[in-house]
């Protein structure tokens, strides 16, 4: 309780006064603007690029510990080919820091790797069209001293018409109301000691997942929803072969920017990005993106 | 000339980001509020002002990497294309 207090002083003393025009974190944000950074909350390919990085502060329903956790990522530059043809092809470097003090999904991963976006068709000849996202993760797990690796692969849609995927949803002001994609993939990944010492879990996953973004008020208050269907296709692990997992968050915008703000997540089912084990968590956010 | 393009880019962003062109204006970035483009879409509409400025120009092209830029705004990404398009 005492920590909760302490992290309300902190989010109010850090955050309100930031808004005026020449804040130190404007001048911040307006660096990493001008030298072409972008920062997240991941960059895993999902429209989880859209959540703001994170210092969280958690409480876990399943004990009575609390807990400190990061989630931030940089997208240090975009690296475009086709540049004369139909299609879009970019390739982006990233680095992501991922850490969480929670002794029930404990972890400290430092993410290095090279996604990449096609995009095949456009929308000036067809209503909806398809995309794909790929991503490499080779991450450092400094709390069993590991090197992971984990590719995947996914489709999505996109369309311009209001209420199809990926459009813009508005309402009859023209204010921005909502948006979604949904998503198929596959993965692969490598994570020794993920269950016993010395013993490496290498396995496949097909996934199902849906992403969604709703301005409850336009510019101030968003809702975001993502689930995701995780089943594994190998047989040689003794990971649970079901892997869902439920993820909702609403964040407070002050001052009519969208750069900083204060938010609140709920999370439930298998975390894919720990131990995959269940979890059950409701988080505190003070967030960040450019 | 310029001002055809000028219409013609913004009833493209218009038509991208599902707003009526009487609520645009030239300072409103892409990315931001209203307009609110996010990367996918802002590929998807590179691809269409790819083909616009190819039409206009066969030797330029416009880049998702170019509509990405933070700053991008709808006066900026006009002119633009008024420069791609070489008048």
């Amino acid at each position: 309780m005492k920590n909760n207090r302490l992290f309300y002083f902190l989010f109010l003393s850090i955050t309100f006064p930031t808004y005026g025009q020449d804040s130190t974190f404007i001048k911040i944000n307006e660096w990493f603007t001008e030298n072409k950074f972008a920062i997240r909350q991941t960059f895993d390919g999902s429209k989880n690029e859209n959540k703001p990085a994170s210092f969280t502060y958690q409480e876990d329903h399943e004990s009575p510990n609390d807990f400190l956790i990061v989630d931030i990522a940089l997208k240090i530059s975009e690296l475009e080919l086709l540049k004369n043809s139909n299609a879009v092809l970019i390739f982006y470097p990233k680095i992501e820091w991922h850490k969480s003090t929670n002794e029930t999904d404990k972890k400290n991963k430092l993410d290095g790797g090279i996604n990449f976006e096609y995009y095949p068709l456009g929308l000036e000849k067809n209503a909806i069209v398809p995309w794909f996202q790929g991503t490499s993760s080779f991450k450092r797990n400094f709390i069993d001293e590991v090197y992971e690796k984990k590719l995947a692969f996914q489709l999505s849609l996109s369309g311009k018409k209001q209420f199809l995927p990926g459009s813009n949803i508005r309402d009859s002001k023209d204010n921005f109301r909502a948006r979604y994609y949904p998503y198929v993939g596959i993965e692969y990944n490598h994570l020794p000691d993920l269950i016993s010492k010395g013993v490496t879990e290498e396995f496949s996953a097909y996934f199902l997942r849906f992403f969604a973004e709703t301005w409850i008020l336009p510019q101030t208050l968003q809702f975001n929803l993502d689930a995701t269907y995780r089943e594994i296709l190998s047989t040689d692990t003794s990971l649970r072969k079901s892997l869902p997992i439920l993820i909702s968050s609403l964040y407070l915008y002050p001052g009519k920017q969208e750069s900083f703000g204060i938010g609140f997540e709920y999370k439930y089912g298998y975390d894919n990005t720990a131990k995959f084990q269940l979890i059950q968590i409701s988080s505190l956010k003070l967030s960040w993106k450019i | 000339m310029k001002e055809t393009i000028k219409t013609n880019v913004i009833a493209y962003i218009c038509s991208y980001a599902n707003m009526k062109p009487k609520n645009i204006k030239e300072e409103y970035i892409l990315k931001n509020h209203p307009i609110k483009l996010d990367d996918t879409q802002l590929a998807l509409l590179a691809m269409a002002l790819r083909a616009y400025v190819k039409s206009l120009n066969p030797k330029e092209t416009v880049l998702a990497t170019e509509l990405r830029k933070k700053d991008l705004d709808v006066k900026k990404t006009y002119e633009l294309i008024i420069k791609k398009a070489g008048i």
